[in-house]
């Protein structure tokens, strides 16, 4: 599929390596546009289908920008955030220990045990590319949101609602980080669903490539 | 008594792989929208993991100016900005984490010692890689301290690019002893680093 001029994704960063990466990789570079969390105030968020806040997030600074976000919902927008801590969502995130090496000592039995495969983020994804590791998780969820993923004593990793009027996803997996960082070597299969499912582009298939060039320069904040 | 400023972007969690104790007292310096910090009373100046390298890149001249009277900086992050004099991080994904090793060159300041490697190496539960992501460009090859098995530059100790001491990691984390971290390794590098950043400097510069 050909790149759309128009970047149909706003990615919340503040910052971190991991998130540039993904956001400047050939496959990905025509479909999401950087927004500095520093500069989300002035963000012309319409301009976008969907919306990322990968872990690892300034989510003290994105607060104060909660009517904004709630209002691109309201448009029929898609916010997919990932992570710990987002408290500025209608829902209770606890910490739990990080369990990121379980693939090693115990393979057949991963962090999050179940995944609703019918939902389009996850459907033709394998359970091995729709589950790792998690950091922490929701102990309170919106009124009618739908759980998607959950461990095997029924703690909620994943979950979506469409009452705001477009669709609020919020998931404890980090799958923006893990794939700029390049240590999950199956996460292109994640990515791309998620991207799709936030725009409905979906990214040239294959393994993420990193372009060197985008590396060593200064990063152009909004005027 | 060391005087760290310890940066802090926001993340939830970072600041808790740092432990003051009765040689070393932090100071959290948190990134805001028009971050404008005053390195005047530090000595040391980390940056973890899960850094802000757009905020940091707008005060590079604060760093440059600390570095200048003789300051260390520590950077633990993928500095994927131009705001490090002399070094440049750079993502690389081209090689299997399972075939990287790390091995030392140079250690004129004593930084890997009682640091075992392979305790970088195999740092998370025997799984190869982990430790370190890309690698560095420097400016002065004979600053490199740790490299890995296809050459890469993955962690410098410069006193060359300007009066003080930059160590850089690939992006690898150092912090204060962890109790659940699998291996020492890592504690123990960082409190060279610590005891680096004590000692008087001795810049290259002539």
């Amino acid at each position: 599929m050909s790149e759309p001029q128009q970047k149909p994704i706003g990615m919340i960063v503040n910052g971190v390596w991991s998130h540039y990466a993904v956001a400047t990789a050939p496959k990905y570079r025509g479909l999401i546009e950087l927004i500095y969390v520093h500069d989300l105030g002035g963000a012309r968020l319409e301009r976008f289908a969907g919306l990322i806040v990968p872990f690892q997030n300034d989510h003290e600074a994105i607060a104060p920008h909660r009517d904004a976000l709630y209002a691109f919902l309201a448009r029929g927008g898609r916010i997919a955030v990932f992570g710990d801590s987002a408290h500025w969502i209608d829902a209770v995130w606890e910490d739990r220990p990080v369990n990121n090496y379980w693939w090693a000592e115990q393979p057949d039995r991963p962090p999050v045990a179940y995944t609703d495969f019918s939902h389009p983020l996850f459907e033709g994804l394998s359970e091995r590319q729709a589950c790792w590791h998690h950091h922490g998780v929701y102990t309170r969820i919106p009124d009618g949101a739908r759980v998607l993923q959950h461990t095997e004593s029924g703690e909620v990793i994943c979950w979506e609602t469409q009452a705001y009027g477009g669709h609020l996803l919020a998931g404890t997996q980090d799958p923006i980080v893990e794939h700029g960082v390049q240590q999950i070597a199956h996460l292109d299969h994640f990515v791309d669903s998620l991207v799709t499912w936030l725009c409905g582009h979906r990214p040239t298939p294959g393994k993420m490539t990193i372009d060197r060039e985008a590396y060593g320069r200064p990063f152009r904040r909004a005027d | 008594m060391l005087n760290v400023a310890l940066i802090d972007s926001g993340v939830y969690g970072t600041m808790q792989y740092f432990a003051e104790t009765p040689e070393v007292r932090y100071r959290i310096e948190r990134i805001r929208n028009h971050w404008q910090p005053d390195f005047s009373a530090d000595d040391l100046v980390v940056v973890p993991n899960g850094a802000d390298h757009v905020a940091l890149y707008e005060v590079r001249g604060s760093i440059r100016t600390f570095l200048d009277r003789g300051g260390t900086l520590a950077c633990f992050c993928g500095f994927f900005t131009p705001w490090i004099p002399g070094n440049q991080w750079v993502h690389d994904n081209r090689q299997p984490l399972k075939a990287v090793r790390y091995r030392a060159r140079s250690d004129p300041l004593g930084l890997l010692e009682g640091v075992d490697i392979d305790q970088l190496t195999f740092e998370s539960h025997g799984i190869s890689g982990w430790w370190a992501c890309g690698e560095i460009i420097t400016d002065h090859p004979d600053s490199v301290l740790l490299e890995d098995n296809f050459g890469r530059v993955i962690m410098v100790a410069d006193t060359t690019s300007t009066l003080g001491l930059i160590i850089a990691t690939a992006s690898g984390p150092l912090g204060d002893p962890d109790p659940s971290a699998p291996s020492q390794g890592i504690a123990k590098l960082y409190r060279n680093i610590i005891r680096a950043a004590t000692a008087p400097k001795e810049s290259s510069h002539v």
